[in-house]
């Protein structure tokens, strides 16, 4: 947070520093007029204990009194609304920047940590945000703008008043909280340690809990959870310990400054007939203020709890620019690879020398082991990835051009394409919306869907439900290749369509996609040899290396692929 | 606003009656504290000398110490009652979720399984933290306060009193509008968050689609949809809130008018008005907090209730302590007439009329396609599913496997093995916590993770789990079999498709990691990956819940018309 190079808090505070202003205006009203309501009270009664002739004498306090009454709720309601406002706002801010910046460092092919999946741990990072301003930087901004009309306020009555409250309230707003800061900032990292821990636990317990049921062992789990639970406990009870002590000495400090003002109010006022009355006005207008400088001093000390949500969104360093060419029409791209090598560093090649030749309209298969360097290559096709070993040609494309355009050229079908919560018309539409019904049932008819859809009520305008979920993962999986057809790029890339599908539905599956893009040229990644007999040629990658090359017919022939072949016979 | 199993805790009549005598003695505090201060200013107005109002003051600053004095021991003690009566509730919940791996615990899910645990019970930490104070304070301090000012000046005293309700009742007026209005607000809400979780979860697929930019905007659009709601619904519930506090500030300044009024008037002398001045938002304190909390405390009740529900939630089913003898090469395990129906019974029998006899270390292969019944059977015969039949193990009858000595016999393996978030060696040796580190060794290369292991930065004691080091499925179906390589004393296998999502070749490795576990095991192997047959002693053929054929593999599959025949043509697509 202190860090200059932050991305995330300053320029919002700054950009939107209007709606600060007043949030923090309106809090120091609000404790302003609290005192202010007990000042002209104190000095109300006082001044009418003098039995002053006329009336009028106590009408301005009494005026007053009552304006302030009405001062305080007033201002602590408008106090609440603004800065839920500004902080809500700042939120929609912070999102589309985290979105735009995540989706231009992102990958088109899905990598180790979905897309999704990262920004949602950003976007909680960002929830967290609203209680770094609501509870941490407006209370302290509030705060010190009390503490400075403190200071001049006295300074009017007497220089050496203002100094015992200006060293006083120093005390009590600056040094306390940068204590309580940094005597809780280790304690806040432990606790967080701790908790994560604790939540690992927890999901041990629930995940596993079958696990433990068979090992008989649960005692010895229980008695590891409650360990950590009481250590938590304790770490954490020590943190409200503290807070409770910290109150204490801030109560005590401004009992000190009550019994100066009693003092300094006697000296300054003796002998004053109207001056003397102000000595209750002075005293009662303390005790407000304990409020909001115990706020203060919470907010100072929870600083550190923002710390690594600041940090991670930092990480994600600054938006890239992208600019999108536009290609020419009726692309007919051949792909050639050659010798081509990556490393993501200069330690460990994930990829040795590729050769591929995918000429426009062919079908290949890329097989190997999970991290074997599968998705390396599909990035580096899509231009998602580059390397300056070896080549990569996209024929009609500029190769500086390939990631700007690569949505033109690539389609991709992976494990989990998503559907939205719309209906089926408007999730095909997303991709064409010029698209009419008659074009979306051609489409859907061609994945296999007819029947299907001739059976709904209510037909294109059936709703998808969450995630697609009113239709089966074949039936999710079809409606995404009609997805895929309606985009109408040259190239589609299989990246493990049919992973959690069963075999049977499989099969099924993958018939239809070769059926429906049998004029463009397929990519397909796959972790098995269940419908290979319909590709042009297949891959074995292994240790970065092409380990064989040739057409399904050549494989059954390959002393180490006739062992894989054989485990899909009987 | 308060539970009455509360009142069930062990330790809480000590911690409310000490809570009591607590706050008892802090209101006496401030009831010193606001006449001491009165004195003093008092004496100073009238301008005696300086030294006359020194033990007022004094006095005063006495007070004010004990008051929050007792105010921090108040935290405190509520404190220590808090943690331990909530760390007592998260123990007992642990306790019931490992109790009997019974699922049905987790019905909400597991994600919310585990959030209840974690920050469930910490929400009934800081319920038991604020309610008895906040209630306490609130039954004490406010009368005791006005019995003292009813002394004073009682016209005064009889307004606050009457105003106490009025206040009250407004909060819970505007309240009830603000809670009706909330809630239309509601639907609302959980559209727009459902939007927006569902532009999150397909943020890859937009992406891919070449959608960036709309969902930018759709997502900025939402969320300030979403704050345009929020505030709607904010300004009229903040209106109770509201309410309250002008009505507290508004009746401190009548109070103060009251009181100018009647000292001009020369009804009353200044000492007794400017107690009641004092003591006036002392008065209002202990409902103001008591109202700031309220959301706070709301939030730790529903957790307590939800806790409390589950923890004293009737088990479905009794795990049996019958003594199962050990399985050996002559055992005898028939199963006859299970059955097995989910407890909702909703959907259809999930097991019917399940008959087999299987002897000795035999290796029983369980095929089927997706949906047929294979995955409950392994379940039922791990003891996960209860069920319910003739079973007997040599002449021991039993009714169904939900018994510790049965499951203290079997490794369960399915499709995703469950990986603790622990070092690797711990994860091996889960089994046999106590095994010596050669044989962890021994057993990590014979399932073939040896290499993974010294391929770590700390080897063994490499921590691994979802947050740590991530591992691909093959690796962790290799440590589950590690497991049972290093449990030499469980001799009862159950695989729910082990290699189904893994690639060709690490299926191909794996398979031959497994073989020799399958030597001198009770094996139950649920697969379509069909080339495991020729590894099988039995075929159990599942459909929809019942075995359609079983037999010796190499006889079923030589009928050319039976029904695993018909399967492996389905599967292979052999026309």
């Amino acid at each position: 947070m202190r860090n200059k190079s932050d991305q995330w808090v300053r320029p919002f505070l700054k950009e939107n520093r209007i709606g600060i202003f007043w949030t923090v205006l309106f809090s120091f009203l609000m404790i302003f007029s609290s005192m202010a309501l007990m000042f002209t009270s104190g000095y109300l009664i006082t001044r009418a204990a003098q039995h002053p002739s006329n009336i009028m004498l106590i009408y301005v306090p009494i005026v007053l009194t009552r304006a302030f009454g009405i001062g305080r709720p007033t201002f602590k309601y408008a106090q609440r609304l603004t800065s839920h406002n500004w902080v809500l706002k700042i939120v929609s801010l912070t999102r589309k920047k985290l979105f735009k910046t995540v989706d231009a460092n992102s990958t088109i092919v899905a990598g180790s940590h979905s897309t999704g999946e990262v920004i949602s741990l950003l976007s909680n990072d960002i929830d967290q945000l609203q209680n770094l301003y609501l509870r941490t930087i407006f209370p302290i901004a509030s705060g010190i703008l009390l503490y400075v009309f403190v200071t001049l306020f006295t300074a009017a009555f007497s220089l050496a008043f203002c100094l015992f409250w200006f060293i006083a309230l120093m005390i009590i707003a600056i040094c306390f909280p940068y204590f309580s800061w940094k005597m809780n900032r280790d304690r806040i990292i432990q606790q967080k340690k701790l908790a994560d821990k604790s939540i690992d636990l927890a999901t041990d317990a629930v995940l596993g809990a079958f696990d433990w049921q068979l090992s008989g062992q649960q005692r010895k789990f229980t008695d590891r959870k409650s360990k950590l639970s009481k250590q938590l406990a304790k770490v954490k009870s020590g943190g409200r310990r503290f807070g409770w002590v910290r109150d204490f000495l801030i109560e005590c400090l401004l009992m000190a400054t009550v019994v100066v003002t009693l003092l300094w109010s006697y000296q300054q006022f003796f002998g004053h007939t109207v001056g003397i009355d102000l000595i209750a006005a002075f005293v009662l207008a303390i005790f407000p203020m304990s409020e909001a400088l115990t706020d203060l001093n919470r907010g100072a000390s929870e600083a550190t709890y923002y710390k690594d949500s600041i940090e991670r969104l930092n990480s994600l360093g600054p938006i890239k620019k992208q600019t999108i060419s536009q290609l020419q029409e009726n692309l007919h791209p051949d792909i050639k690879i050659d010798n081509l090598s990556f490393a993501y560093d200069s330690k460990k090649e994930v990829l040795k020398g590729i050769n591929m030749n995918i000429p426009f309209g062919s079908k290949v298969a890329i097989l190997g082991r999970s991290g074997v360097g599968k998705s390396t290559l599909l990035k580096l096709i899509t231009g998602d990835l580059k390397s300056d070993r070896g080549s990569l040609e996209i024929s009609g494309v500029e190769k500086s051009q390939i990631k700007n355009s690569q949505n033109q050229i690539f389609s991709i079908l992976d494990q989990n394409p998503y559907l939205f919560d719309m209906t089926i018309a408007n999730n095909l539409r997303l991709v064409d919306p010029k698209a009419d019904n008659d074009r979306l049932m051609e489409v859907l008819k061609e994945v296999g869907l007819g029947k299907l859809l001739a059976n709904l009520p209510d037909g294109l305008d059936t709703p998808m439900r969450e995630a697609g979920s009113r239709f089966s993962g074949g039936e999710q999986q079809r409606l995404s290749l009609a997805r895929i057809l309606l985009r109408d790029t040259p190239i589609v890339i299989l990246d493990e369509p049919t992973v959690s599908l069963d075999p049977l539905t499989e099969r099924q599956v993958m018939q239809t996609i070769f059926r429906v893009l049998k004029n463009k040229s397929l990519i397909w990644v796959t972790h098995h040899l269940i419908g290979l007999e319909n590709v042009d040629r297949l891959y074995f990658i292994e240790n970065g290396k092409t380990k064989f090359s040739g057409t399904p017919v050549q494989s059954k022939q390959d002393p180490f692929l006739k062992k894989l072949w054989q485990l899909d016979e009987i | 606003m308060i539970d009455k199993q509360i009142f069930k805790i062990e330790g809480v009549k000590n911690i409310l009656s000490w809570l009591v005598l607590l706050t008892f003695l802090q209101a006496v505090s401030i009831l010193f504290q606001a006449f001491f201060l009165s004195k003093s200013i008092v004496i100073l107005w009238h301008q005696s000398a300086f030294s006359s109002a020194v033990p007022y003051i004094f006095g005063f600053a006495i007070s004010l110490l004990c008051r929050h004095f007792f105010s921090l021991i108040k935290e405190g003690s509520a404190n220590s009652f808090s943690v331990t009566a909530s760390e007592g509730l998260r123990d007992q919940l642990l306790g019931k979720y490992l109790s009997f791996g019974d699922q049905t615990i987790f019905k909400t899910g597991t994600g919310h399984a585990v959030s209840l645990l974690h920050a469930g019970i910490d929400n009934v930490q800081n319920y038991f933290q604020l309610i008895f104070i906040k209630i306490i304070d609130l039954s004490i301090i406010p009368w005791l306060l006005l019995i003292y000012m009813f002394f004073l000046r009682w016209q005064e005293a009889l307004f606050l009193l009457l105003i106490f309700p009025v206040i009250i009742f407004f909060f819970v007026i505007l309240g009830l509008a603000a809670q009706k209005r909330a809630d239309n607000e509601y639907r609302n809400f959980t559209v727009l968050n459902n939007r927006f979780a569902d532009t999150l979860r397909g943020m890859q697929t937009l992406k891919q689609l070449g959608l960036s930019r709309i969902f930018t905007k759709r997502i900025y659009e939402t969320s300030e949809r979403y704050r345009k709601s929020t505030m709607r619904s904010l300004t009229i519930a903040m209106t109770s809130t509201f309410s309250l506090d002008f009505f507290t500030t508004l009746s401190i300044a009548v109070i103060a008018v009251f009181l100018g009024f009647s000292l001009m008037e020369g009804k009353m002398s200044l000492f007794p008005a400017l107690t009641l001045l004092v003591l006036a938002p002392e008065y209002f304190l202990p409902l103001r907090t008591f109202s700031e909390d309220y959301h706070a405390t709301l939030d730790g009740k529903n957790a307590f209730t939800e806790v409390l529900s589950v923890i004293n939630q009737k088990k479905t089913s009794e795990i049996s302590a019958l003594k199962v003898p050990a399985i050996d090469s002559e055992t005898v395990l028939s199963v006859h007439n299970f059955s097995f129906q989910y407890p909702d019974g909703q959907q259809p029998a999930a097991l019917k009329d399940i008959n087999f006899l299987v002897r000795g270390f035999a290796k029983v292969a369980v095929v089927g396609l997706s949906g047929s019944g294979k995955t409950t059977l392994l379940s039922s015969l791990a003891g996960i599913n209860s069920g319910r039949g003739d079973i007997s193990i040599n002449r021991n009858k039993f009714l169904n496997f939900q018994n510790t000595s049965w499951q203290k016999q079997i490794i369960y393996i399915p499709q995703k093995p469950y990986i603790f978030h622990t070092s690797l060696r711990e994860n091996i040796a889960f089994y046999q916590p106590d095994a010596p580190k050669e044989q962890v060794v021994k057993a990590a290369k014979a399932a073939g993770i040896y290499e993974l292991a010294s391929g770590l930065f700390n080897g063994f004691d490499t921590m691994i789990g979802e947050s740590e080091q991530s591992l691909s499925g093959g690796q962790a179906q290799r440590i589950a079999l590690a497991r049972a390589f290093l449990a030499s004393d469980r001799h009862i296998l159950l695989f729910d498709e082990p290699t189904a999502h893994l690639d060709i070749q690490t299926e191909y490795d794996l398979k031959q990691t497994m073989l020799p576990l399958l030597e001198n095991h009770l094996v139950f192997f649920a697969t379509h990956r069909l080339h495991w047959l020729k590894q099988m002693d039995y075929v159990l053929v599942m459909d929809n819940g019942h075995i359609i054929e079983q037999g010796r593999p190499r006889e079923l599959l030589e009928d050319f018309d039976g029904k695993l025949n018909e399967l492996r043509k389905e599967l292979t697509d052999e026309k």
